[in-house]
């Protein structure tokens, strides 16, 4: 029945061409850009390496260390009794202006107060942001370095073309070695393959290089080589003293449901901690929140200095533009599609005659337009390649490299089926619903 | 007429319902992209305030391994002199660590003595407007012996001068700023270092003193190059920074590249936004065409009638186009009167000029749109003759 259906459904759309190819036109372009808008949430958000973990992740930003002012405001009250005027004085504090320092935290503080965060499996801390120039073959390599400890390569699954990353021992001793990314071996050595073992330059320090990885592509990981955090210039005494430096801190929970324990644990932690000495004179409050990954995202993006609530705006705004814009494709298609409900009518009328009932028909032509949406999404899945390597090759989104992957096709197939069934059913419900007189006395069988 | 056409659209009113949902809908999208698009060219439009080309701007940090206030202090100033002194290089400055296109920050606000004076800051050295290209609109520009001002020195833009005094004429005034009696000694057009998208705001340039601690922050070098320097010429400029301040991490950027790299920040969701707006204006109007065209070949009886009374084709084109105009006016008035709020209500932080142009436009592409739409269809079936149209019923 079924394969009649879809039969009958690909005759239909050869019968008007330029019916079809306005229909077509939309769809495909819709679902094209909607696959692009779905890249994109994938790969700064889905689960995928080397951030595979990260429903189970809590990121700490950064440390808050503030000084706040007060004002006192006084408020006179004149009443008048038994002609004798009374004055009533009240104040209040009210906030005035703070200090506020915002950074990174330094090494020492993370490892001093947070290394026995309960609840956390694991943990890493790490510094990025640093970027050491080199010259090679009369061309500028920017490298962007992490130094970070063995526990990175726990937490975060970056994937390994060769080689593997540092262990515990390296980061003690101190041994001169890296890890690069296959975008550096590139610019670096002109190939991706065999660089274990070789040398790599860096702030006048060789490095041996022992595992080659893939980019990250995510925002929060744009780095080039990761190093022992031990190399690390320490002598940044003079932000080092007041906790700040540049590290943040990854932890893991053994579920996602781990994630309220661990960010529980840390406010305790936060709640017994004392602003560090250096830093007493100028401030007397210390602040360190912690927030899961998607929160932190949408921090870095909205900036509202609330990752909750920012994750919460941004969900929001997400799911309204994406709304409002299958919205207008689906309306144009259901205008097209009842518009057009004459065109079928000989056909419904001799089958309604036949003793087809409402719902068959209804069925059908359901399947016809999803048949008809799933032909537009197989073009707007090509135009959507298509576009994805566009923008990876200019890279447009800076860092970010957008993939494809299994999810993807899985939500591109939903969101075919989804249009398909929206946009279908009320031109459906309104063909099946003609009369049978009606349907017959359009005389042109 | 017009009350025949809305009878007609009465009679339709179910599909017409859809039709114009789907105007409302496109007009709020093409209201609220347009918006976007005149929020960020004003800003475009306001300038800059400083040069990029030919410029390089060096990023060297704390030299937290160099210890100590006045060591460092003689590193900087080494680098400085050394890097003047290369052939090619016309002039050098540095600055702490707000810089053009960097993202950071540092701002200042107090009350001083009834003027509210808010500003974000950078500190330079005495080059700094020479080397950036920048423009002096009054007063005079930073000179070395300033340095050991009784007051401090300060240049302040012309956004922080309009908005904080108004007309008054405050050259050579002292004023109270970031924990300081200061000297205001000049005006600068602008100087917007977040890019050329961001917002004029308050900016005040602050001379470094000559103390050590005062030189020993200053985190960014500039260049300014004679033109003839090429890119191999980075590399010696490079070896220089490098064998002074003993370290390779420091970065030298290219400033157009990075003013374009800035600019591109804004400039890709607008293209972005503004295609797929193209695409949807097209979709909607592909979709207007063929139900027009569908619909219009179903009332082949009703023109037929119209013709063989005698009205010309002229009547006919002006009747579907006009009963699909009013449509789309109907459909675009109560979108008006959505977007209107965001005006009338202050929603937005923002010029409200802005969104009246946003419906403006909207408005005028929407009826045009449509009414290309309706055209064709129209004239198609104006030619319709009559004999044909009234055989076939």
């Amino acid at each position: 029945m079924i394969s009649n259906y879809i039969k009958l459904a690909i005759r239909v759309l050869g019968r008007n061409k330029f019916f079809t190819a306005i229909t077509l036109f939309g769809i495909s372009f819709t679902l094209a850009i909607l696959m692009l808008i779905i890249s994109v949430l994938e790969t700064e958000v889905g689960e995928t390496p080397p951030l595979t973990d990260k429903d189970k992740m809590v990121i700490l930003p950064s440390l808050q260390l503030k000084r706040q002012f007060y004002d006192t405001i006084y408020a006179y009250d004149t009443t008048m009794y038994k002609s004798a005027q009374i004055i009533d004085t009240t104040f209040t504090l009210k906030e005035n202006g703070s200090n506020n320092s915002n950074n990174e935290f330094a090494h020492w503080f993370l490892d001093k107060h947070l290394s026995k965060v309960p609840n956390a499996k694991n943990y890493t801390f790490f510094k990025s942001g640093e970027i050491f120039n080199s010259y090679v073959n009369n061309s500028k390599v920017e490298m962007r370095v992490t130094f970070t400890d063995h526990r990175f390569w726990e937490v975060l699954d970056f994937q390994f073309v060769e080689g593997f990353g540092f262990g515990a021992q390296s980061v003690e001793r101190e041994e001169p070695v890296a890890v690069i990314t296959t975008d550096l071996a590139d610019k670096y050595y002109g190939r991706t393959n065999n660089i274990i073992g070789e040398m790599i330059e860096m702030d006048g320090k060789n490095y041996k290089i022992m595992g080659l990885v893939e980019p990250a592509g995510v925002s929060l990981l744009a780095v080039d080589i990761i190093v022992p955090y031990t190399h690390a210039a320490i002598g940044s005494v003079r932000s080092n003293e007041s906790g700040f430096g540049g590290y943040m801190a990854i932890f893991l929970g053994e579920t996602s449901a781990d994630i309220k324990l661990i960010k529980e644990d840390i406010k305790y932690i936060n709640s017994k901690t004392e602003v560090p000495v250096a830093a007493q004179g100028k401030y007397d409050i210390i602040k360190f929140d912690a927030f899961g990954y998607h929160e932190t995202y949408a921090g870095q993006i909205l900036d509202l200095n609330d990752e909750a609530k920012s994750l919460w705006i941004m969900k929001l705004i997400m799911m309204g533009l994406i709304g409002l814009f299958i919205l207008l494709p689906t309306l144009n298609l259901i205008n097209l599609n009842v518009s057009r409900i004459m065109e079928r009518s000989s056909e419904i009328g001799v089958r309604k005659a036949f003793g087809a009932d409402q719902r068959v028909i209804l069925t059908q032509f359901v399947i016809e337009n999803i048949v008809q949406t799933f032909i537009g999404g197989l073009i707007g899945l090509v135009m959507a390649i298509v576009l994805l390597n566009v923008i990876n090759e200019a890279k447009l989104m800076g860092d970010i490299i957008l993939k494809l992957n299994l999810r993807f096709f899985i939500y591109s197939f939903l969101i075919c089926l989804l249009f398909g069934l929206v946009s279908g059913i009320l031109p459906a419900y309104k063909m099946s619903k003609m009369h049978v007189v009606t349907a017959l006395k359009q005389n042109k069988l | 007429m017009i009350k025949h056409i809305l009878t007609l659209i009465w009679n339709k009113k179910g599909s017409n319902t859809l039709l114009m949902i789907e105007i409302l809908l496109a007009f709020l999208v093409l209201f609220a992209v347009l918006s976007f698009v005149f929020f960020n060219m004003d800003r475009l439009s306001e300038p800059l305030g400083f040069e990029t080309e030919n410029r390089k701007y060096i990023r060297y940090g704390n030299l937290d391994h160099i210890e100590g206030d006045s060591i460092r202090n003689l590193a900087v100033r080494e680098l400085k002199r050394s890097l003047q002194d290369l052939e090619l290089v016309e002039s050098v400055s540095l600055s702490h660590d707000v810089s053009p296109f960097a993202g950071s920050n540092w701002c200042s606000g107090s009350d001083d003595m009834g003027f509210n004076i808010e500003a974000c800051y950078s500190v330079v050295d005495y080059d700094f407007v020479k080397t950036n290209g920048m423009k002096i609109v009054a007063g005079r520009d930073f000179k070395e012996e300033d340095m050991a001002a009784t007051y401090p020195v300060l240049l302040a833009n012309k956004t922080f001068m309009d908005d904080t005094f108004g007309d008054k004429d405050m050259i050579d005034s002292i004023i109270g700023y970031n924990g300081a009696k200061r000297q205001i000694i000049g005006v600068v057009e602008e100087y917007k270092y977040d890019g050329e998208f961001a917002e004029s705001q308050n900016r005040i340039l602050l001379l470094s003193t000559s103390k050590n601690s005062s030189w020993a922050r200053l985190t960014n070098a500039y260049i300014k190059l004679d033109p003839s320097a090429d890119v191999a010429y980075e590399e010696k400029i490079s070896k220089i920074v490098q064998s002074v301040v003993k370290t390779t991490n420091f970065v030298i950027q290219d400033a157009p590249l990075l003013r374009k790299r800035a600019n591109l920040d804004t400039w890709i969701p607008m293209i972005a936004l503004l295609s797929i707006c193209a695409f949807l204006c097209l979709n909607v109007a592909l979709g207007l065409f063929g139900v027009l065209s569908y619909s219009i070949s179903q009332r082949k009886a009703e023109v037929g009638l119209r013709r063989a009374m005698g009205a010309h084709a002229g009547s006919i084109i002006q009747q579907f186009t006009m009963e699909v105009v009013i449509l789309a006016g109907m459909a675009v008035l109560i979108g008006v009167i959505f977007a209107i709020q965001i005006p009338l209500l202050n929603v937005m932080d923002v010029e409200n000029s802005i969104f009246f142009r946003g419906i403006l436009y909207a408005t005028i592409i929407i009826l045009v749109v449509v009414t290309l739409c309706a055209l064709y269809p129209s004239i198609q079936a104006s030619r319709i003759h009559p004999a044909t149209a009234l055989h076939e019923d």
